[in-house]
Parts: structure tokens; C-alpha cells; sequence
């Protein structure tokens, strides 16, 4: 009786083992399933030979070039924007809040049609008339990103800046800093594991952005084709082996990016 | 010298109301009081992390009311000694140098002091000072204070997360550095012994309001409120009025109608409803056939032995006074209680030392 209980138990014990770790372990084959079924359309002569295409080569570097600057950008507003959300004692905070969440959750497509309507307003077309164009320009590329990737940021530095212990801060005030040496000198160089994480991130989602660069910047090939929009626009022409060597290219990126922020962040070898 | 007005500060889930008090230079001042009364808002506030809605801050002659933090020129030791994780040891040490003006060359030669002052001269090659213990942070953070030579240094519960050993070495350390330094201390805490030991003067505070502020004698032998007695551990209190008044004799009964010599306080009349109470190491047993000394001649009653606790260094003894329902507590010193060989269940006489209790009139308090 008494054994019977145990083998019961410990049973038990395996079945709920075996049933949580298989779920985890048919999604991972399911991503596995998704990018080896890649690898008919994929040999080293066509990965070599689109490396080399002009089309490949142009999205790969308008597509760095644009979400390097972007997300250089967010940060320069996010880390202020950031710490000011975070330390400062705002009136309606839960309402700005809520305001710097929505762009990163509305769907990107209503962004960017939001976007392409605003440029088309007066005071959008004096915008584009006295700065520079934007619509179905790079330009706009730049725009459609940045106003997505911005908001993240500061999302991402505010979390930062809250999980640093204003004590910091405090103690460095006490000791004679004014409030912005506290900032340079304590909490900037505390926060800078968190402000590399928070590039990465930021980096990664404008090299992803398709639905409001699309709408706002167009799909013109050879002229606002990124990687996401040349993936889309050679899948529409049906040149499957091309679209996949871009995927790899996107699907490699994307696996370095967020492999060197698990390194960077908590329990990661790059992380002190 | 520190000198507090009518503080009042408010803010979400704390308060603190018409704080007034001085601290003479060189003098520690001990703000002793249970968790949640405001100590470490008054901290803040005197720190200029808080800004009060009324009341005058003075430091050495200056109002400090509305000065930033950083021009108020104290050290602030907070809970968490806030050691800087992305410098080395010695670089925390000397991280006020810069907004002081003190040159690299100075401050380096006075980390060094300092260090062996505090007896951490071993630590200021370590890079990582996520690697310190807690105590070795207290010591650190008190050495980066000491550096840019504050006339006053506040202490929020320094010692709370140290284990007894370490807190010890430092209990004893601090005076040492502070009387060299010759620092005016306003010390946190909420442990007595902490309170008795580094304080020269102690201000009780007790949700949010300064109840009584005196010498150690005074408040362990006068609280000034039932809320002190209570916190200082003044678990016998009783409830009563008046009966007997003169100058020389003053006799009170409780609620149970039993009565009590207490010593004589003046504004009183007969009648009056009072609190009193004595502390558990105020109580004595009377040894049998041996004659009895002046001061425990009064307030002698029988009782019964019902719980003993071995509480390290005293044993601390529940007794029942016979025939009155009432349960008082003894605190007897280890070698005493040993001596007199007593057990649960034990028929005792003690005496309820007259000169040691407190008088409070009821009302002022609920």
C-alpha cells in the first residue's frame, strides 16, 4: 500500500516533468523545423552569389546604416527622456506613461499611416518644405523607425534607471555632487551595462521595422529597400532563393544580437 | 552644533510633526524609536533629501532649511551604504575629493589614514566592492564621509544588517573616531542598547512626534509618555488613581483595588487617574531571614513562579501576584537567578521597589 503511494507520487512527479518540458521542447522544433526548411532554397553558391548581389548588398547596408543611427539617436533623447521619467517627480505620470507606451504598441502600419498623413498636413509639408523630405524617401525610413524605436528607449532607460537604487545618487549628493555630477559619475556609469542592452534592443527593432517604413518610405527597390521590405519584395516576385538568402542574413543577425544581450545582462559572462 | 525648529514634514504614508530639538558640537544624539516612526524622513530631512513643509534646520549658525544637499556639508551614513559598485574601494574613498576641492594628493594621503583608522587598510586594493562584507561596506562608507571632514554626520540604522559580532567592533569604534574628529552625530536606531551606548542624549520618536528627549537616566527612570515606557520595555504598567497624597507619601490602587507606595509627584491631587509601572530589572525577590534593606521595605506582596526564559546573560521570570490576577515580569541577572535556585511553581516574595516607578498622568494618553 505503502509502496504503491510512493511509485504513485513519483510518478506523478515525472509526468508533470515530462508534459512541461515537452511543450518546451516541440516549439523549439518548431523554430528548428522553420529555419532548416530554408536549406532547399539554400546552397553555399546562392548565399555566396546574393552576398555579392547589389540588391543584397544595398538592403544590408541602408538597413545598418539606417537602424545604427536610429538607434544611436534613441538613446541620446531616451537616456535623458528616460532619467527624467524615472527620478523626477512628473504630474500625470501614469498618463505620460501611458503616452510613451503607445507608439511601440500600435500596430506599425497605423503608425505609419498616421505618420505619412501628418507629413501631408500643413504642418508636416512645411516641415518637409523648410527641413527635409520624408515622404517615400529614405529620409523616411529614418523618421518611421525613430519614432518607434524612441519611445522603446526611453521605455528601456526608465526600467533602467528604476532598478538603480536612487541611494546612489543620494549618497553622492551628500557628499558634495551636485544633482547632474551625481548623474555623470554614479548613475550613468551604473546604468552602462543596461544603456549597451538597451542600444542592442533598440538597434534590433529598427533593423526589424517593416509596417511603418513601408507605409511612410515606400517599397522602392534600390532606394528605401531594407532588408525586411527586399524580403517582401522579391517574395512577391516569386524569387524564393534570393528572399531566403536575405532571411538568413536577418535570422543570423538577429541571433548574434540577442546573444551578445543575454552575455551582457544579468548572470551573462560580459556582465560584472 | 545642530539646532532643529518646529519641523513638520508630510508626505505620502509619513508625517512628521513639530520636531524641535538641539545637538551641542560633539555630541552624539541617539533618535531611538520602533519602525514606521519617521527616523529615517527626519534624516532625509536634515540631509536636504526631504524638504520640510515648516520649521528651521540651523548647522553650526547656518540655516540649512532650504540648501541644497549638497551645500549642507554633512555626512550622511544611510541603511544602505550606498558603496559605489563601478569603483574600486579607494576610489569610493575618495569620490567627494573632487566637488570638495580637495587635491588628488591630499585625499589619497587622508584615505590612507583614514583606512587605518578604521582598520581597512587591507580593502582599498580591491576593485570590486561588491566583494566587501556588510561590515567592511559600514567601514568604507564612513571612511568616504570622514574624507570630506563633515562638522556633522547622520547614521541611519548602520548597524541593522550586521551580525553581532561585527556590530560590537563597531559600537565601539565609532565614538573613538567621532570624539577625534570631534563630530556632532545624530545616530538612528531602534535598538536600546545601541540608544544607551552611543548616545549622550536620546530622543525617543514615536509616529512622527518627539515624545521625550533627555539623558539615558532620564528616560529609562522618567518616560515621559506611556508610549516610552512601553518601548523601553516597561512591561509592568498598572492602571489606577490616587489615594493618598503628602509630601512625604504618595499610595495609589489599581484598577483591582490593590495598592501601591509610589514616590511623590507633586502636580498630582488625590483622586486623579494615573498610569505607573516598573521596569522587570527593578523588581527584586527577597531572600527569607535576611533583613530587609530600606529601599524594598515597600510594595512586598507574595507570588507564584509561572514561566522562566533563559534570555542569555538574565532570566527573565513570569510571576502571579497571589490572589490579585496580576502577572508581572522579573528580569534577574544569570549568577543571581542560579543562585537562588528557583523553579516553575515556587512561592517567592518580591518587592516592587517604590523609588523605581514611574508616575504618569492618565488621559495625556490613551
Amino acid at each position: 500500500m505503502k509502496h504503491r503511494e510512493v511509485i504513485r507520487k513519483k510518478t506523478i512527479t515525472r509526468a508533470f516533468t515530462l508534459a512541461f518540458s515537452g511543450l518546451l521542447i516541440m516549439v523549439l522544433m518548431y523554430i528548428l523545423l522553420l529555419l532548416f526548411s530554408q536549406a532547399g532554397y539554400l546552397s553555399k553558391e546562392v548565399l555566396l552569389s546574393s552576398l555579392k548581389d547589389r540588391e543584397v548588398h544595398f538592403a544590408l547596408v541602408l538597413s545598418l546604416e539606417t537602424s545604427l543611427l536610429v538607434a544611436a539617436v534613441a538613446l541620446f533623447i531616451g537616456i535623458p527622456a528616460g532619467y527624467a521619467l524615472s527620478r523626477f517627480n512628473l504630474p500625470a505620470g501614469a498618463v505620460i506613461d501611458t503616452l510613451i507606451d503607445l507608439p511601440v504598441v500600435i500596430s506599425p502600419v497605423a503608425l505609419g499611416a498616421l505618420l505619412l498623413i501628418f507629413f501631408n498636413t500643413t504642418p508636416g509639408l512645411f516641415f518637409q518644405e523648410h527641413f527635409f523630405q520624408v515622404v517615400f524617401q529614405v529620409t523616411g525610413i529614418i523618421v518611421a523607425q525613430a519614432t518607434i524605436v524612441i519611445f522603446l528607449a526611453i521605455r528601456l532607460m526608465k526600467s533602467i534607471f528604476d532598478s538603480i537604487d536612487p541611494a546612489y545618487e543620494m549618497a553622492a549628493r551628500v557628499l558634495g555632487e551636485s544633482r547632474a555630477g551625481a548623474f555623470w559619475r554614479v548613475t550613468l556609469p551604473m546604468a552602462r551595462h543596461g544603456i549597451l542592452a538597451a542600444f542592442i534592443l533598440s538597434w534590433a527593432r529598427a533593423l526589424g521595422e517593416f509596417g511603418a517604413t513601408v507605409t511612410l518610405a515606400g517599397a522602392t527597390k534600390m532606394k528605401t529597400e531594407t532588408l525586411p521590405i527586399a524580403i517582401y519584395l522579391n517574395l512577391s516576385a516569386v524569387k524564393i532563393e534570393k528572399a531566403v538568402a536575405l532571411i538568413s542574413i536577418v535570422v543570423l543577425l538577429a541571433f548574434f544580437i540577442l546573444l551578445s544581450l543575454r552575455l551582457l545582462t544579468d548572470k551573462g559572462v560580459w556582465y560584472r | 552644533m545642530i539646532q532643529v525648529e518646529n519641523l513638520t514634514v508630510k508626505g505620502s504614508g509619513f508625517c512628521l510633526d513639530d520636531i524641535s530639538f538641539k545637538v551641542n558640537r560633539g555630541e552624539c544624539l541617539v533618535i531611538l524609536g520602533p519602525s514606521g516612526a519617521g527616523k529615517t524622513v527626519l534624516l532625509d530631512t536634515l540631509a536636504g533629501l526631504k524638504k520640510p513643509r515648516e520649521g528651521r534646520i540651523v548647522f553650526a549658525g547656518r540655516d540649512v532649511t532650504q540648501s541644497l544637499p549638497e551645500e549642507r556639508k554633512v555626512g550622511y551614513i544611510q541603511q544602505n551604504p550606498a558603496i559605489f559598485p563601478h569603483l574600486s574601494v579607494m576610489e569610493n574613498i575618495v569620490f567627494g575629493a573632487r566637488p570638495n576641492r580637495i587635491s588628488a594628493a591630499v585625499a589619497y594621503k587622508r584615505a590612507g589614514e583614514l583606512a587605518s583608522l578604521l582598520g581597512i587598510e587591507h580593502l582599498l586594493s580591491r576593485t570590486n566592492p561588491l566583494t566587501l562584507s556588510g561590515g567592511e561596506k559600514q567601514r568604507v562608507a564612513l571612511a568616504r564621509t570622514l574624507l570630506v571632514e563633515p562638522g556633522i554626520i547622520l547614521m541611519d540604522e548602520p548597524f541593522s544588517a550586521l551580525d553581532s559580532f561585527t556590530r560590537r567592533q563597531l559600537i565601539f569604534l565609532l565614538p573613538q573616531i567621532f570624539d577625534r574628529f570631534q563630530v556632532t552625530v545624530i545616530h538612528v536606531t531602534h535598538d536600546l542598547q545601541e540608544a544607551f551606548l552611543l548616545g549622550d542624549k536620546i530622543a525617543v520618536l514615536i509616529e512622527g512626534r518627539l515624545h521625550q528627549l533627555g539623558t539615558r537616566d532620564e528616560i529609562y527612570r522618567q518616560p515621559a509618555t506611556l508610549a516610552v515606557a512601553r518601548l523601553l520595555l516597561n512591561r509592568n504598567t498598572f492602571k489606577g488613581r490616587v489615594v493618598i497624597l503628602s509630601s512625604e507619601e504618595m499610595v495609589a490602587e489599581n484598577d483591582r483595588g490593590l495598592e501601591f507606595r509610589l514616590p511623590v509627584a507633586p502636580k498630582l491631587r488625590p483622586g486623579d487617574k494615573i498610569h505607573f509601572g516598573i521596569n522587570p530589572r527593578e523588581i527584586v525577590i527577597i531572600r527569607p531571614g535576611r533583613p530587609l534593606a530600606p529601599r524594598v521595605q515597600s510594595n512586598i506582596f507574595p507570588a507564584t513562579v509561572r514561566r522562566i526564559f533563559d534570555q542569555f546573560g538574565s532570566y527573565l521570570l513570569f510571576l502571579d501576584l497571589v490572589g490579585t490576577g496580576i502577572e508581572i515580569e522579573l528580569e534577574l541577572p544569570s549568577f543571581i537567578y542560579h543562585d537562588m535556585d528557583i523553579n516553575t511553581g515556587d512561592q517567592v516574595t518580591v518587592s516592587l521597589k517604590k523609588d523605581a516607578f514611574w508616575v504618569l498622568p492618565a488621559g495625556e494618553e490613551g
